[in-house]
């Protein structure tokens, strides 16, 4: 049997409320509001911490499978720079999937038939985005920033994949040509026709026919439209009734893009019960389907989500005008800078920067983040023992810096004891100045730090831990 | 072996600190090294040997690098001078590197002189600058020179129960300190309200609790003990 054995959504601490917008562009304000990425957060880094958060352990998978239409590069594998960070051992299989907003549902299904094959035993499909819809335009509230990411394998799956059915098709209602910073949207009236309703109603239709059910025998009509009224209008014209509509928060964090249907998948399962049948879908340049039975592993499943915490976000974005710079729309006071690099640094100290091990002494027993020849303790040499750091730890000391330039300041600067030994110094993000405190609780989230070289440089950063 | 005593300071030199806008780093060099000579009753042409104290570089004029911006501006081509980088030890690391060579007999007359150009460039693009774009590209991005102290008081607040007023006591005296000298880059007192009142730089350090970004020179003249009475009768000794 194979299906999804876990799945956990992530998405950054601030919202972004559809009043602050409105108000921005002296508007009427409407309700709502939508989750938006730190400014050192994008897709990849979105992805790696959902994947993070997944109960079921990224080492035994031998496929990761990364979904964006907003992947930080156009050129260079965000799977496999994933692939180290979360440790996957060499001859896993990385692929990146992209665009579509399908391209989650995409990669589901490759792995799915990577599992069928027999030539993948357990799959880590992560998807994530981050899409920029142009300042002031209609869209600009709806899109929201979120990761999701879901374990596919044999184990005691929380909930089967029984079949599959796809549309393709030429027309989709929004789009973005290379080098765009921003998608367009197609004429409303008529994406409603020749868009969602369409290619969703086509592939479910197939589906349905394919394994020759009717709407009664599903529990729960899991897909995301553009608009609720599409939704409806399509669940109606198919024969489901209103409650067997899964609600896909959209109105709470924005539509995450190919993320989004793995969002709504995880309220379908937070409610689900052994036995429920649960139709999914994916619409974008056409539409995919499947059939999902929920087992008695979504139990654990359920334990592990924490959606409402996720959904609800710690803090809200208060300034349009910040929001704007976070996402390098509009540029502050920033004076021209070189900041030094180097790839042959990064390659060779990837073990600690990226894959945060450490290095323990065996005659002092002192953990070291960043490795050493000579003990400093004991002058032991060149005996040190690899050893996984924690992503938790203890504030020992920390500093607000007021004047190190960056998108927002004071910025906390903490020295962390880790839980597994070990003393890292990073900085704190996700936070508010003076949340910072000697003996705070934190948990190591990864992200962008700065973009020298003329690429993306990550690293771990620390933040609140919170619920 | 003990150096008390041993060694003897015959002049010392000193500019004015500060934004010391109308110098270049070789003015203050030359202004500090001269009246050090003046104050030993010596002339360039006495000196055995040199030692330039320069911390930061490339934070400020790139002068310093090597003992060659001590030799230009003074003249001083046929004696063998040595830069001395330590970060904020570095002067002294000069004058201890100087009273060594003394001690081992190489030489009879030294001069070690620091000096810092940093007001060329705006405080952001100096210090700041560097931590920001030099160092490792990951570790420790975010924290500046005053950050790097922070982190200590802010542990040592917790362990200790020292307050910020306890370390803007120091700021106070040290302002009262600074009217009575006329080289100071600050000469006014301040009160401690106004040093807890000063806006943040790196918590808990606040800008009274902090260095300006300053420009200034420093020179010292050095003989053994024995041979100072002949070039100073009222000598220090260290």
């Amino acid at each position: 049997m194979i299906g999804i054995t876990s799945l956990s959504v992530y998405l950054p601490s601030l919202r972004l409320k559809n009043e602050t917008i409105a108000q921005a562009w002296g508007r009427p304000a409407s309700r709502g509001q939508k989750a938006v990425a730190n400014h050192d957060e994008d897709s990849l880094t979105m992805a790696i911490q959902a994947s993070l958060n997944c109960p079921e352990t990224v080492k035994k998978s031998d496929g990761l499978f990364f979904a964006s239409t907003t992947s930080p590069y156009g050129e260079k594998s965000a799977s496999s720079f994933m692939a180290t960070v979360l440790d996957c051992p060499q001859g896993t299989r990385s692929a990146d999937f992209s665009g579509s907003l399908r391209a989650g549902t995409a990669a589901l299904l490759a792995a799915w038939d990577g599992l069928k094959a027999g030539s993948l035993n357990q799959a880590l499909v992560a998807a994530a985005d981050c899409r920029l819809a142009a300042p002031g335009s209609l869209s600009e509230s709806m899109v929201g920033d979120g990761a999701c990411a879901l374990v596919l394998g044999k184990n005691q799956p929380a909930a089967e994949l029984v079949a599959s059915y796809s549309i393709h098709s030429s027309y989709a209602d929004s789009w973005r040509k290379s080098g765009d910073l921003y998608f367009d949207i197609d004429d409303p009236r008529f994406s409603q026709i020749a868009g969602y309703s369409q290619n969703v109603t086509a592939a479910l239709k197939g589906l349905l026919q394919q394994t020759d059910l009717k709407p009664e025998a599903i529990a729960k009509l899991v897909t995301v439209a553009p608009d609720l009224r599409s939704q409806s209008g399509v669940a109606g014209k198919l024969g489901f009734r209103p409650e067997q509509l899964q609600d896909p928060l959209a109105t709470s964090v924005g539509g995450l893009g190919c993320a989004h249907p793995f969002l709504a998948l995880a309220a379908a399962l937070a409610d689900a019960k052994a036995g429920e049948l649960l139709l999914f879908s994916a619409y974008g340049d056409g539409a995919d389907a499947l059939l999902l039975k929920v087992n008695d592993g979504v139990e654990k499943l359920k334990q592990a989500l924490k959606l409402e915490l996720a959904v609800a976000g710690t803090r809200e974005m208060k300034s349009y005008a910040k929001y704007l710079s976070f996402r390098s729309l509009i540029k502050g006071e920033e004076p021209k800078k070189t900041i030094f690099t180097s790839t042959s640094m990064q390659l060779r100290e990837q073990d600690q920067t990226l894959k945060l091990y450490g290095r323990k002494c065996p005659d002092c027993g002192h953990i070291y983040h960043i490795p050493v020849r000579v003990c400093p303790s004991c002058r032991s040499k060149d005996k040190f023992e690899r050893v996984k750091l924690a992503r938790r730890g203890k504030i020992f000391t920390f500093t607000e810096e007021y004047y190190y330039p960056g998108p927002e300041t004071p910025i906390p600067m903490a020295v962390v004891d880790l839980d597994s030994g070990g003393r890292m110094i990073m900085q704190m993000t996700d936070t508010e100045a003076g949340e910072a405190k000697v003996g705070l609780e934190v948990e190591l989230v990864f992200r962008r730090l700065h973009q020298a070289g003329g690429f993306h440089n990550y690293y771990w950063k620390c933040r609140p831990l919170r619920g | 072996m003990s150096l008390k005593d041993k060694i003897a300071i015959v002049g010392v030199g000193c500019t004015k600190f500060g934004e010391n806008f109308n110098l270049g780093y070789g003015d203050m060099v030359v202004e500090a090294a001269y009246e050090a000579f003046e104050d030993a009753n010596v002339g360039p042409e006495d000196i055995d040997a040199a030692w330039l104290g320069t911390a930061f570089p490339d934070a400020g004029v790139w002068k310093g690098r090597s003992g060659m911006d001590l030799a230009e501006p003074l003249g001083l081509f046929d004696i063998p001078i040595t830069r001395v980088s330590n970060y904020c030890a570095t002067g002294g690391d000069a004058m201890r590197n100087a009273v060594m060579a003394l001690l081992a007999g190489e030489h009879n007359l030294v001069l070690a002189l620091g000096v810092e150009k940093l007001r060329d460039r705006s405080p952001t693009e100096s210090l700041v600058k560097m931590q920001e774009e030099t160092g490792h590209p990951l570790y420790q991005k975010g924290l500046t020179a005053a950050g790097m102290f922070a982190v200590y008081a802010t542990r040592h607040f917790e362990q200790f129960g020292v307050t910020r007023e306890h370390l803007a006591q120091i700021s106070v005296k040290n302002h009262r300190h600074a009217v009575l000298n006329p080289k100071a880059h600050y000469r006014k007192e301040i009160s401690l309200e106004s040093a807890l009142k000063s806006p943040m730089v790196a918590y808990p350090l606040g800008v009274m609790d902090s260095c300006p970004t300053t420009d200034g020179a420093a020179a010292a003249i050095l003989c053994r003990r024995e041979d100072a009475k002949k070039l100073k009768p009222d000598y220090s000794l260290l």
